[in-house]
C-alpha cells in the first residue's frame, strides 16, 4: 500500500505541492488528475524519490519509501529512448538496472515483444521505429522488471485505437495481478474506465479525493439530458430554467429526483411530448472542469 | 554498485561500438601507420637514388670526391676535364646530371661556377670551395716556405660554445620539446573531444527525454559518474590504439626510439621514463575528472544540443587557457605564467605535467598541485552534482546563466 501523508514541496516561494495526503491499496488504481502545473509531476517525483519532501512522509507498506523502496515501473509523460541503440540492448539495460540478470532479461524481452506484437523490432534501432511502437517499448521498459508500484503518466497519448486497445489490455492485466497503479491523465474517459479512486489536484492542493462513484453520488447534482428542441428551449427560457446546450442535447443540472420531475412536469404541462430523456450523474469531465476552473 | 557497473558497461559498449568513435579511431591509427610508412618509403627511396653532379676541373687544385660523397650521402660525383656550355646545358636539360660545377683559375686563384636548373646544392658547393680554399692556402704556404707550425696556427679554428643560463635546473628543452608537445596536445585533444562528447550524450539524453525514464531507474549521480567513467575508458581505449599504432610503426623498424619524427618535430622517446608515464596517467585522470564534472554539469544545463556550444564556452575557455600556458612551457618551463598556472587547478593537468617533463617541477610542486587538484575536484563534485541533479530535471526552452543560481541550490 502506498501512503502519502501531508506531503508538501516548495520551490523558492512557489508552493508546488501543499499538504497532500492519499492512499492507494494493493490492486487499486488511483487516477491522479489536475491541470498543467497542478502538482501531479512533483508528487510523482517525490514518490520516485527524485525530489525530497519539505514536509510529510511517503510510506510503502507502512515504512518510509526511501528505506523500503518497492520495485517501481514508471512511464513518464515525456518519453524517449536511446535512438541509436537497438531495442533489445536498451531493454536489457533497463532490466539490468532493476537488478534483473542478463538471462532473465533476455527471456522477458522476448516475452514482452511477443505480447505487444512487435518481436520483429528486437534488433532494430529505436530511432527506426514508429512513435506508437516506441511507446510500446517504453511501456515494456516500465514493466519488464515486474514492478509492485506502477506509475503511468498519460499512457495513451499519441496511440492509434489498436495500440490503445493493446495497451489497455496490458494495464488491465497488471491490475488483475494486484499491482498498485497510479494513472495520471488528462483524458477523463481513460481515468473513468480504469480508476475507482481519484485524486484531483489544483494549485498543489487536493480538492477532490476518494471513490469515484461516491464522489459522483455525493456531488450534489445530476444532469437531466433532453434532446435539443426549439419548443423545449422556449419553455425553459420562459420558466427561467438554467440549461446548457452541447452536441444536440439540452443539459439541465438538478439537485435531486423531484427537481428533475418538476422540470419534466413543466414540459408535460406545456404539452411537450418527450421521446426520450436521460437522468445521469455528473461525468468526471464535468467535475474536473467545475472544480478546477 | 551493480547499477553503477551496469551504467558504465552500457555506455562504454554503446560508445565504442558507435560509428563516429570507430571511424575517428581508425582514421587516427591509419594516419599514424600510413604517415610513417610513407616517410619511411621516401627516405629509403632517397637513400637508394643519388643525385649526379659533374665536376669539370681544369686546374691544378684537385678535389677529394670520395670525402665529398661520404659526407653528402645523396650525392654522386662524375669527374670531367672539360665541357662546353652547350654540353653543360644538354646534360642538365636531359636530366643526365643535377648540376655541373666548373672549377677554373684566375690569377692562380681557384674559382667555382655552378650550373643547375633548380637551386644549386649549397652543401656541395660549400664542401668543394672549402677543399679548394685549403689546397690554395697550402700551395701558398709551400711556395713561401712558411714554417708548418706557423701554418698550423694560422688554420686554428675559433671555438664557439653555447651555454644557456636558466633560472631553474631544467632539462634541455630541445630534447623534451617533442614529448611535452605531444602530451600537452594529446591531453588538450582528449579533454576537448571526450569532455564535449560527455556533455553531448547527457544533453541528448535530456532532449530525447530518455532521461525521464532513466531517472526512475537509477540515481542521477550514479548515472553521471557512470557516464564519466565510461567516457574515460573510451579515451583510454583510444590512447591504447594510438600507442599500438606507434608500436607497430616501431616494430616494423620505420622509426627508432631516439628519432621518431612527428609533425616536423623529433620525438625523443628515450626521454620517456616510467615516472613520466605514471605522472601523465595521474594528471590525465585528475584533469579528465575535473573537466568531465564541468562538462557533465554543462550537459545537464542545456536542454538542446544546439545550446551546448554556448553553454560550454566557459569550460572550453579554461581548457584553451591551460593549452596556451602549456605551449609557453615548451620553450620556457620556468616562465612566471607557467609557474603560476601550474598551481591553478584548472590549468594544473596540462601545465604542471609539461613542467615535470622539462624537469622544472620539484616534488613539492607535484605534491602541492595534485593535492590542490584533488581538493578542487571534491569541492566541484558538490556543485557539479547539484547542477546535474537539478539540470537533468529542468527543461527550460533556452538556458540562461540567470538560472544558474537555481541550478546550484540544494534540494
Amino acid at each position: 500500500m502506498l501512503e502519502l501523508n501531508n506531503i508538501s514541496k516548495k520551490f523558492y516561494e512557489n508552493i508546488a505541492v501543499n499538504d497532500v495526503s492519499l492512499k492507494v491499496n494493493k490492486g487499486e488504481v488511483l487516477g491522479l488528475l489536475g491541470r498543467n502545473g497542478a502538482g501531479k509531476t512533483t508528487t510523482i517525483k517525490m514518490i520516485l524519490n527524485l525530489l525530497k519532501t519539505d514536509k510529510g512522509e511517503i510510506l510503502w507498506n507502512g515504512k518510509l519509501i526511501n528505506t523500503n523502496r518497492p520495485k517501481i515501473g514508471y512511464l513518464p509523460e515525456e518519453r524517449g529512448l536511446y535512438g541509436k541503440t537497438t531495442v533489445a540492448n536498451q531493454l536489457r539495460y533497463f532490466a539490468e538496472l532493476e537488478g534483473i540478470s542478463t538471462k532473465e532479461a533476455n527471456r522477458s524481452i522476448d516475452l514482452w515483444l511477443e505480447r505487444l506484437d512487435i518481436p520483429e523490432y528486437k534488433n532494430k534501432k529505436a530511432e527506426e521505429l514508429s512513435k506508437g511502437n516506441q511507446q510500446k517499448i517504453q511501456l515494456i521498459a516500465a514493466l519488464i522488471h515486474n514492478p509492485e508500484l506502477i506509475i503511468l503518466d498519460e499512457p495513451f497519448s499519441g496511440l492509434d485505437p489498436v495500440n490503445t486497445s493493446t495497451l489497455s489490455e496490458v494495464i488491465e492485466e497488471q491490475i488483475v495481478q494486484g499491482k498498485t497503479v497510479i494513472l495520471s491523465s488528462h483524458r477523463m474517459e481513460t481515468i473513468e474506465s480504469f480508476c475507482k479512486k481519484i485524486c484531483l489536484l489544483n494549485k498543489g492542493e487536493v480538492i477532490l479525493y476518494g471513490d469515484l462513484d461516491n464522489i459522483k453520488d455525493s456531488y450534489g447534482y445530476r444532469n437531466l439530458i433532453l434532446k435539443e428542441n426549439y419548443e423545449v428551449i422556449s419553455i425553459l427560457n420562459k420558466s427561467n430554467v438554467v440549461y446548457s446546450l452541447s452536441q444536440g442535447e439540452i443539459s439541465i443540472k438538478v439537485k435531486n429526483d423531484s427537481e428533475a420531475f418538476t422540470v419534466l412536469n413543466l414540459l408535460k404541462d406545456n404539452n411537450v411530448s418527450l421521446q426520450q430523456f436521460k437522468f445521469i450523474p455528473p461525468t468526471l469531465h464535468d467535475i474536473f472542469v467545475e472544480r478546477v476552473s | 554498485m551493480n547499477q553503477f557497473l551496469t551504467v558504465i558497461k552500457f555506455h562504454f559498449l554503446e560508445g565504442i561500438k558507435s560509428k563516429g568513435y570507430l571511424v575517428i579511431m581508425s582514421i587516427i591509427c591509419l594516419a599514424i601507420i600510413a604517415g610513417y610508412g610513407i616517410v619511411n618509403y621516401n627516405s629509403k627511396k632517397d637513400a637508394k637514388s643519388k643525385d649526379k653532379y659533374v665536376v669539370v676541373n681544369t686546374t691544378q687544385f684537385t678535389i677529394d670526391e670520395k670525402t665529398i660523397e661520404s659526407t653528402l650521402d645523396d650525392v654522386s660525383i662524375i669527374k670531367k676535364s672539360s665541357m662546353s656550355y652547350n654540353e653543360i646545358k644538354k646534360s642538365l636539360l636531359d636530366n643526365k646530371s643535377k648540376g655541373v660545377i666548373v672549377i677554373s683559375e684566375a690569377n692562380n686563384i681557384p674559382q667555382v661556377e655552378n650550373y643547375s636548373i633548380s637551386r644549386p646544392n649549397q652543401s656541395l658547393t660549400a664542401l668543394i670551395s672549402q677543399q679548394l680554399q685549403s689546397k690554395y692556402v697550402y700551395n701558398i704556404i709551400e711556395k713561401q716556405n712558411i714554417d708548418p707550425n706557423v701554418a698550423k696556427q694560422l688554420f686554428a679554428q675559433v671555438t664557439v660554445k653555447d651555454t644557456q643560463v636558466k633560472k631553474e635546473e631544467t632539462k634541455d628543452t630541445e630534447k623534451t620539446f617533442g614529448i611535452v608537445y605531444i602530451f600537452v596536445f594529446l591531453m588538450y585533444m582528449f579533454l576537448i573531444s571526450f569532455g564535449q562528447g560527455l556533455a553531448q550524450s547527457i544533453t541528448a539524453e535530456k532532449s530525447s527525454r530518455v532521461m525521464e525514464l532513466m531517472l526512475a531507474k537509477v540515481k542521477p549521480l550514479t548515472m553521471m559518474y557512470g557516464k564519466i567513467i565510461s567516457t574515460f575508458l573510451m579515451a583510454i581505449v583510444q590512447i591504447l590504439a594510438i600507442g599500438c599504432s606507434f608500436s607497430i610503426v616501431y616494430l616494423l623498424g620505420w622509426v627508432s626510439k631516439e628519432k621518431m619524427p612527428l609533425m616536423g618535430m623529433n620525438l625523443d622517446v628515450s626521454e620517456l621514463s616510467i615516472t613520466i608515464i605514471i605522472m601523465f596517467l595521474i594528471y590525465f585522470f585528475l584533469g579528465y575528472l575535473l573537466y568531465a564534472m564541468l562538462y557533465a554539469a554543462v550537459g545537464a544545463m542545456a536542454s538542446r544540443i544546439e545550446d551546448l556550444s554556448s553553454v560550454s564556452l566557459p569550460v572550453v575557455a579554461l581548457i584553451l587557457g591551460a593549452f596556451f600556458i602549456g605551449m609557453t612551457s615548451l620553450h620556457d618551463p620556468s616562465a612566471t605564467i607557467v609557474k603560476v598556472g601550474s598551481y591553478i587547478p584548472f590549468f594544473t593537468p596540462i601545465v604542471t605535467f609539461s613542467r615535470i617533463v622539462s624537469g622544472a617541477a620539484n616534488t613539492f610542486e607535484i605534491a602541492t598541485t595534485i593535492s590542490l587538484l584533488v581538493v578542487t575536484i571534491l569541492i566541484l563534485n558538490t556543485f557539479a552534482s547539484r547542477v546535474y541533479l537539478n539540470g537533468v530535471m529542468n527543461y527550460t526552452e533556452k538556458f540562461s546563466w540567470k538560472n544558474f543560481k537555481m541550478l546550484i541550490r540544494k534540494d
